[in-house]
């Protein structure tokens, strides 16, 4: 599956959802489906909100998601955008932060978070094993 | 888009929109915030609605907490749902706020 929608936060939910959607189709649990839908959204808000901003075609995100029988990879990407850098250690910020929640979402209910940089694609690969 | 809001005396109960995220957070931030700085510093946060919530709708909660708490007031949540209670106790919001189950309980807190 692969969806594409320009860099700003009202597309996220919609995307986040199709994502969860597909992930259920994928005989993974509702639960974790959520899970994924979740960190879905914060990678793509993490995006929108460190990357380019401007609604141009050229830096629209691209969603692709694929089965791969024993896991799932959700690969969110965007041209031209800034490279995406991973924290090596995300933790979960003490309670009245308002800030700092959605790395460690993504790593803690992922299976693995990696980011990859090539031709002037930023490629940030969220993994949920099944 | 304007929050729904019940008053019951000095309490206000605050009915949360389905989907408390990025597009949104700033927009409810700032209602929550104006009845606070009116004088209202119970408020129930209705999570019943709320299906899709991401870290920038739990800091909407967080930062209603902290002005309530400023003004000598609390703010309690109301009635997540299954998956939104995963989200807050994996953030451990649920050490800082009250959750009730149930509007009564909710409000007899405050009484």
């Amino acid at each position: 599956m692969k969806i594409d929608i320009e860099p700003t936060a009202l597309g996220v939910p919609d995307a986040a959802m199709a994502v969860a959607d597909w992930a259920l189709e994928c005989r993974l649990n509702r639960m974790d489906c959520f899970r994924l839908r979740i960190a879905v959204a914060e990678a793509l808000n993490n995006i929108i909100l460190h990357g380019q901003g401007a609604e141009e075609a050229h830096h629209r995100i691209v969603i692709e998601c694929q089965d791969d029988a024993q896991k799932l990879s959700v690969s969110v990407s965007q041209l031209n955008g800034p490279p995406i850098t991973v924290p090596t250690v995300a933790e979960i910020p003490g309670p009245l932060s308002e800030s700092g929640r959605g790395w460690p979402i993504m790593f803690l209910w992922l299976d693995e978070v990696s980011s990859d940089h090539c031709n002037g694609q930023n490629v940030l690969t969220l993994v949920k094993h099944l | 888009m304007q929050l729904k809001t019940d008053n019951y005396g000095i309490t206000e109960q605050v009915f949360l929109p389905t989907q408390l995220v990025m597009s949104n957070a700033a927009d409810v931030r700032k209602q929550i915030r104006n009845m606070l700085e009116k004088g209202t510093v119970k408020l129930i946060l209705d999570l019943s609605e709320v299906e899709f919530c991401d870290s920038s709708g739990l800091s909407v909660l967080v930062s209603s907490l902290k002005v309530a708490q400023v003004r000598g007031g609390e703010v309690v949540l109301l009635n997540p749902t299954n998956e939104v209670r995963v989200l807050i106790e994996l953030t451990r919001l649920h050490q800082i706020f009250a959750i009730f189950e149930d509007q009564q309980s909710a409000i007899r807190h405050f009484a």
